[in-house]
């Protein structure tokens, strides 16, 4: 693949990979973000499936641009600790179970999410979600916990064929 | 100190660690899922009382303040069995140290707002939440960063 073999030579590549600092630093912010988005998505889904019924679902509207720049600062960190060893990476199965999990949990953020935008802000407490957007926060859920699994894992699985 | 640390090396939770293979891996995996509780928790509480979202009552977001120790808690004792596995190596590891400090300044932070500030905001419909309850909001996220931070440098700083 050139395209791995570019990204690696790449100035950002070779900061990540070569500077002292510059893979701890990424991989810092990687967390910081990580934690800002699995943990808004799970305050999110927890309200929709009836954790804190007196909040209203729309403060989650109100706060989700957290979330999309949390998102936003992993995509950027990810991209550059992807660079720092693109060949790993790309051969490595746990990291695209990981990358699918990430989409399919931002999917499912964003339907949620769009739900609720579609839900007037009235002072009624105890506001109760559809039963179709809650099994998608139940799943988003554990889209979001097995993603943090499989981020950890890339650290202790080898990747298989050895590329 | 090294007589305590040696005896934390060689206690039976510090061989348990060593000898599994799976278990160092299943707590880290533990420990990163109890951060995104705590931060997630955090940051909907603290937004609410840095004035973000005013409309909504302070008193029922605090409903989102267990979680943050729900996290916590779990992050305490998977912490405690890192540590138990090779404390000579975070004992005196800087970004260890530095974490530990963090933890303690949050800690405080978050004695003072439940001893005192939460409740000049505990009524419904209070808007403003003042300025010393801003500063704890502020502060903690800022301590939290740095535990974070700190944490993932553990490695690299040896």
């Amino acid at each position: 693949m050139n395209l791995l073999i570019w990204l690696q030579d790449s100035a950002l590549g070779t900061w990540v990979a070569g500077s002292i600092w510059g893979y701890p630093i990424v991989l810092s912010c990687h967390a910081v973000g990580m934690a800002v988005v699995a943990g808004t998505a799970v305050m999110l889904n927890l309200r929709v499936l009836g954790f804190a019924r007196n909040v209203h679902v729309t403060l989650f509207d109100k706060l989700s641009f957290i979330t999309w720049a949390g998102l936003a600062l992993n995509v950027l960190t990810g991209l550059a600790l992807f660079s720092g060893d693109p060949v790993k990476f790309f051969y490595h199965p746990v990291f695209w179970i990981k990358i699918s999990l990430i989409i399919l949990g931002v999917l499912s953020i964003w339907l949620v999410l769009r739900e609720i935008r579609g839900t007037a802000p009235s002072p009624a407490d105890r506001h109760e979600m559809p039963a179709g957007i809650k099994i998608l926060a139940g799943f988003s859920l554990a889209f979001w916990s097995t993603a943090i699994v499989a981020g950890r894992l890339i650290a202790y699985i080898e990747h298989i064929n050895g590329a | 100190m090294s007589d305590l640390l040696f005896r934390i090396e060689t206690s039976a939770l510090g061989q348990l660690m060593r000898d599994s293979i799976w278990l160092f891996p299943m707590a880290e995996i533990l420990h990163f899922m109890g951060l995104s509780l705590l931060i997630g928790s955090l940051l909907v509480v603290d937004c609410r009382l840095l004035g973000l979202a005013r409309g909504f009552p302070v008193a029922a977001i605090y409903k989102f303040l267990p979680l943050a120790l729900t996290g916590f808690s779990i992050n305490l004792v998977t912490g405690v069995m890192f540590f138990f596995s090779d404390p000579f190596r975070y004992y005196p590891n800087i970004a260890f140290r530095i974490k530990m400090l963090f933890i303690i300044l949050a800690g405080f932070n978050a004695l003072y707002f439940a001893l005192t500030t939460h409740r000049t905001v505990n009524q419904p419909g209070v808007g403003d939440a003042g300025t010393a309850i801003k500063t704890v909001a502020g502060l903690s996220f800022l301590f939290w960063i740095g535990v974070i931070i700190c944490g993932r440098m553990i490695p690299y700083v040896e």
